[in-house]
């Protein structure tokens, strides 16, 4: 038995050993604890302490007991403990929680570090020690110096970051850069659309502000109905900021992040910028971009513009800036409106866009107030200062440059004095026509100065000498051959286009005689001829046409040569070939890929030389020929119209058209220049339409216009008459005045009469003739119209073509046929008409019509296609026609 | 209970002063005498337990006093801390065998605990069972400025046989004669 009661005993001491040992570990552990744990009893009097509070103490814990634990506090921060520490002695507080800084070490050692503590009872023990309580304290110093460094990064980062809790309030904790976006320091506790997006609801647009209403619902909700709705909220928004002065108007941009917690939108962040002084920047930016746009618009239009020309149109404008300030003064705006037209008219002229843009729109709506009866021209008088501010800024930049360029004002020949000089004068007279409203002067003196203009911008034809000479010594010395050059030009100007056309066309034949046509120097000595070739460059003028030769003494073209490669390329078959003239032989060389030469090289070339200038000479409705015998030599001889037919107006003319310019015109004259006009011939010729009148035939009667415009100064009495026979004849009779001084022939005596460009030229040439005798000057001359030349034309629309579009196409297709007295009929049925008539089919759309292939089968043998734009369409319309009425 | 307060604390002061072999220890009373006080960071608590009496007996002290004592006693520089809560127990252990003799010497029969060493803070753990028979005795054994506090926590269960028992004058003076103490 008490061996067994040993045992037992045994047993107990081992448990309690185990017991001790786990105590021991469990003390440990709380020693050990990373966090302040301590007991203290209700005078703060320290019962029991772990490593971390004796660290505070700077003592061994073991001696800390009934040390006081207001210690490590300041007295202020004690208090403020045992405040907070007596609300666990109020009923219902089990535990109080609060921040307080302890003071670590003693004396000039001590630090202040942010503690975060928890008090509770310490169970219900009451002990001689009175009642037990603990404290455990997390050491937040870092926490809080992290959190100041956020801080103070959202305090110097200037932007409103702020949180919107579930009852659509502000966050009291916003970033501190808030209060002065939104110039007020009670943001916390605001409803935030009321804050924030109410002043500047309006000015979104209709989807932003319904996503707005829809931000209330996104919390407690899921992410998805922050989706739905993100892309519609406004990323810029207006707000309006009260100031002192009033109201400040901001653009401030918002980024949206919903707080997520538990796949719940709990929260809303809104980090909001001030972009007011971008936007601004942004808008001032675009003002200076227009205004540099047009600063630079303006540069390159003065530059554009020939300084001379400036220089004319400069005065002229100034006076015009005089007369509208005048008629401003004076209320009278249809002079106004006049001197508008002119300065648009000086300003188109010399190439000044952007003030002629501005003087028509100036025009326009000043001539629709007019029209309208509206008494209100202010805003005619801020257009007008615009133009003034517009055309200052012209003259400073102009003069800029003037000072700045290195353009000779000196030097100039006395030709182009004298034609500076009329142009001058032709200006003066052009805008006393536009004040006054001579609209058929002006529109002959406009084209005369443009005559004048382009005759100014002409170059020498000779200066392309030194250009050549150098190709043919290039292009010798790569060949390594010895070649003489003759080199004769006429003495006269052309344009500068007509100009690049013989440059390049010489130089391609240049390369080409040099490469195919003149031998080598031992060649040519064994062929008994002189080392060096011979070619010669020669340009000439005659009769409206130059002509350029370029021939050589070479071994001229070898016409087999050509045959065989004409038949190796299929181009012919080989008895084709055969029968082949040399002339049609020698065309074949001018077929794009041709070329007789052995081997390709830059100078002998790829066979594209000679095809593109066969093309460029083409595109001036020039002629190639070519002459050449084998062992001589070769000569190309190209002829292309002096006065570029391409840039001539190729106008049909109707003789009602042109009578009626000079009924308009005389009876211009004879109101304003007392002229007596015996419109009898007239009246009874007017009636004598013979339908279209040729173009050069129209040239002299514009040519005749203008003469009478000129010789209105120089005669007086002017009278005009149109006399007609069936065949054509039309006969002005003009007299007046003027004395001639020699009778007789009439050629002699037309220079007194007449400007010689108009005789010589035109009505001598021409079939024509001028009588003369004291006081009249007839002229006259016949053409002959041949009704056969004018086919009957016949047109149709297709489906898709509209009723209110046919109406109008008809109602076009009448007026040409009265203006122009062609016979027109409309065929209701679309598969044209007569084989003789020509057929014009008006479609829509142009891709659907497949261009003529589609209609030809029809019957139509020219198709008319517009795209949706009928004034296009009718300007195609009058191309066609000058297609069918063959104009020569 | 006066002679057996006495006889308990004669007796941790003659084994104090056999363990430490020193002659020469003050003892003083001090100045809070509650039950459950706390008087050092550690505590040796010893139970000698019978049916007439329910006896314990606690030395406190902390890490420091112990070393000391211990390191003293050995004649050491220092002592590792096992040691010298092993001297601490031991000390007790001694203490509650002496005082089992005494008991069993007046028929008293009582058994004894293991030391158990605690934390002094368990002491408020340790309040006293409020029968009306526990008697509380507290005092210092010091050597120098070193102190021992000890308690005598006694809860009488058979009053008159206790009440029988006496502490005789000689025996006081033959204490200090005991023998040598042996580590466990």
């Amino acid at each position: 038995m008490s061996f067994d009661i040993n045992k037992d005993l045994q047993a107990s001491h081992n448990l309690i050993a185990l017991l001790e040992k786990a105590k021991n570990f469990s003390e440990i552990t709380i020693d050990s604890l990373p966090i302040v744990f301590t007991v203290i009893n209700q005078d703060g009097l320290i019962l029991r302490a772990n490593e971390c509070l004796a660290k505070i103490f700077k003592k061994n814990r073991e001696k800390l007991l009934r040390e006081n634990l207001s210690k490590i506090f300041e007295k202020e921060t004690w208090n403020i403990f045992v405040n907070k520490f007596n609300k666990i002695l109020e009923p219902g507080n089990t535990s109080v929680e609060f921040e307080l800084d302890v003071l670590g070490g003693e004396g000039a050692d001590s630090i202040k570090e942010s503690y975060y503590w928890y008090v509770t009872p310490f169970g219900k023990f009451y002990s001689s020690e009175g009642h037990a309580y603990v404290v455990l304290g997390q050491n937040i110093t870092k926490l809080r110096e992290s959190e100041k460094q956020i801080s103070e990064i959202f305090s110097s980062i200037s932007l409103a970051i702020l949180t919107i809790n579930p009852d659509k309030l502000i966050s009291p904790k916003y970033s501190i850069y808030a209060e002065h976006i939104f110039g007020s320091s009670e943001i916390g506790g605001q409803n935030y659309k009321n804050f924030i997006f109410s002043s500047g609801f309006n000015y979104l647009k209709k989807n932003s502000q319904e996503a707005i209403e829809k931000l209330d619902l996104i919390f407690g909700e899921s992410e998805l109905m922050f989706d739905a709705i993100k892309d519609n909220l406004p990323k810029q928004i207006i707000y309006k900021r009260k100031t002192l002065e009033g109201e400040e108007k901001l653009y401030l941009g918002i980024n949206y992040q919903p707080i997520i917690y538990n796949g719940v939108i709990k929260r809303l962040l809104l980090i909001i910028e001030d972009r007011t002084s971008l936007v601004k920047a942004e808008e001032e930016n675009k003002k200076i971009k227009i205004f540099d746009d047009r600063v630079v618009q303006r540069v390159v239009q003065i530059r554009s513009a020939k300084a001379d020309m400036m220089d004319i149109l400069i005065p002229e404008v100034d006076k015009l800036i005089i007369k509208a300030n005048d008629s401003i003064q004076k209320n009278n705006w249809k002079n106004f409106a006049g001197v508008l037209h002119s300065i648009k008219g000086n300003s188109r002229v010399v190439g000044l866009i952007t003030m002629a843009e501005l003087s028509h729109q100036a025009e326009e709506k000043l001539l629709f107030n007019i029209e309208a009866g509206i008494d209100d021209f202010t805003s005619s008088k801020e257009s007008f200062i615009a133009i003034e501010n517009e055309w200052n800024e012209i003259k400073i930049l102009y003069k800029t440059f003037r000072e700045k360029s290195s353009e000779p004002t000196e030097g100039i020949s006395k030709n182009e004095k004298n034609n500076l000089e009329e142009i001058q004068v032709l200006f003066e007279q052009y805008n006393a026509s536009i004040v006054s409203g001579q609209t058929v002067k002006t529109a002959v003196l406009s084209e005369k100065i443009n005559v004048k203009l382009q005759k100014i911008n002409d170059i020498e034809l000779s200066t392309i000498r030194p250009l050549l000479l150098e190709r043919v010594e290039q292009t010798a010395s790569k060949l390594s051959k010895n070649i003489i050059t003759e080199f004769e030009c006429a003495d006269i100007k052309v344009n500068k286009e007509l100009m690049d056309l013989i440059s390049d066309v010489t130089l391609h034949l240049i390369n080409n005689s040099i490469g195919h046509g003149i031998e080598s120097v031992e060649k040519r000595l064994q062929k008994g001829k002189t080392a060096e070739g011979k070619i010669k460059i020669s340009i000439k003028e005659y009769r409206d046409m130059l002509e350029l030769s370029v021939s050589d003494d070479g071994s001229g073209i070898d016409i087999n040569k050509i045959k065989n490669k004409i038949v190796k390329k299929n181009m012919v078959k080989l008895d084709e070939a055969l029968t082949l003239s040399e002339d049609k032989l020698l065309k074949y060389i001018f077929s794009p890929g041709f070329s007789t030469a052995e081997q390709v090289d830059d100078i002998k070339g790829r066979g594209i030389g000679l095809d593109t200038v066969a093309s460029r000479v083409n595109d001036f409705e020039g002629t190639i020929d070519i002459k050449t015998q084998e062992g001589q030599g070769a000569a190309f001889i190209i002829k292309i119209p002096c006065a570029n037919k391409k840039n001539v107006l190729r106008k049909l003319f109707s003789l009602k058209s042109i009578k009626a310019n000079l009924v308009e015109m005389l009876q211009l004259m004879e109101k304003e220049d007392n002229l007596e006009v015996n419109y009898s011939y007239l009246q009874a010729d007017i009636s004598r339409d013979m339908g279209v009148v040729f173009v050069d035939r129209a040239k002299i009667l514009l040519s005749l216009i203008n003469y009478i415009v000129a010789i209105e100064e120089k005669f007086k009495n002017v009278i005009v008459s149109w006399g007609g026979v069936d065949a054509g004849l039309i006969s002005v009779n003009i007299k007046h005045e003027g004395k001639k001084e020699t009778p007789g022939n009439s050629k002699s005596e037309l220079k007194y009469a007449i400007p010689m460009e108009v005789s010589d030229q035109y009505i001598c040439n021409h079939g024509g003739n001028v009588a003369t005798s004291d006081h009249q000057t007839t002229i006259f001359f016949g053409f002959c119209l041949d009704k056969h030349v004018f086919p009957k034309i016949t047109y149709s629309c297709d489906e898709e073509i509209s009723d209110s579009e046919k109406e109008d196409l008809h109602h076009f297709m009448l007026q040409i046929k009265d203006e122009f007295d062609i016979e027109i009929e409309f065929a209701k049925d679309s598969r044209g008409g007569a084989s003789d008539d020509t057929s014009i089919l008006f479609v829509k759309n142009k891709d659907s019509s497949s261009g003529d292939l589609k209609y030809e089968n029809s019957g139509f043998k020219n198709t008319c296609l517009f795209t949706d734009n009928m004034l296009e369409m009718k300007k195609n319309i009058l191309d066609v026609l000058q297609k069918i009425i063959c104009i020569s | 209970m006066d002679d057996v307060f006495l006889m308990v604390k004669d007796t941790s002061v003659s084994r104090f002063k056999t363990h430490m072999k020193i002659d020469e220890i003050q003892v003083s009373i001090p100045a809070n005498c509650d039950a459950n006080v706390i008087r050092s960071f550690h505590t040796v608590i010893i139970l000698i337990s019978g049916d007439d009496i329910k006896m314990t007996f606690k030395s406190h002290f902390d890490s420091e006093l112990a070393g000391y004592l211990c390191a003293k006693a050995l004649k050491k520089e220092s002592v590792s801390w096992d040691k010298a809560i092993d001297f601490m127990k031991e000390y007790s252990n001694v203490v509650a065998g002496k005082i089992k003799k005494f008991f069993m010497d007046q028929e008293v029969i009582v058994g004894l605990s293991l030391p158990i060493v605690t934390r002094g803070f368990d002491e408020i753990f340790f309040e006293p069972p409020e029968t009306g028979n526990v008697l509380i005795d507290n005092w210092i054994l010091s050597i120098e400025s070193n102190h021992l506090y000890c308690t005598c926590i006694a809860e009488i269960l058979n009053k008159n046989r206790i009440q029988s028992i006496k502490y005789p004058l000689e025996k006081q003076a033959t204490d200090e004669s005991d023998g040598e103490v042996s580590f466990l």
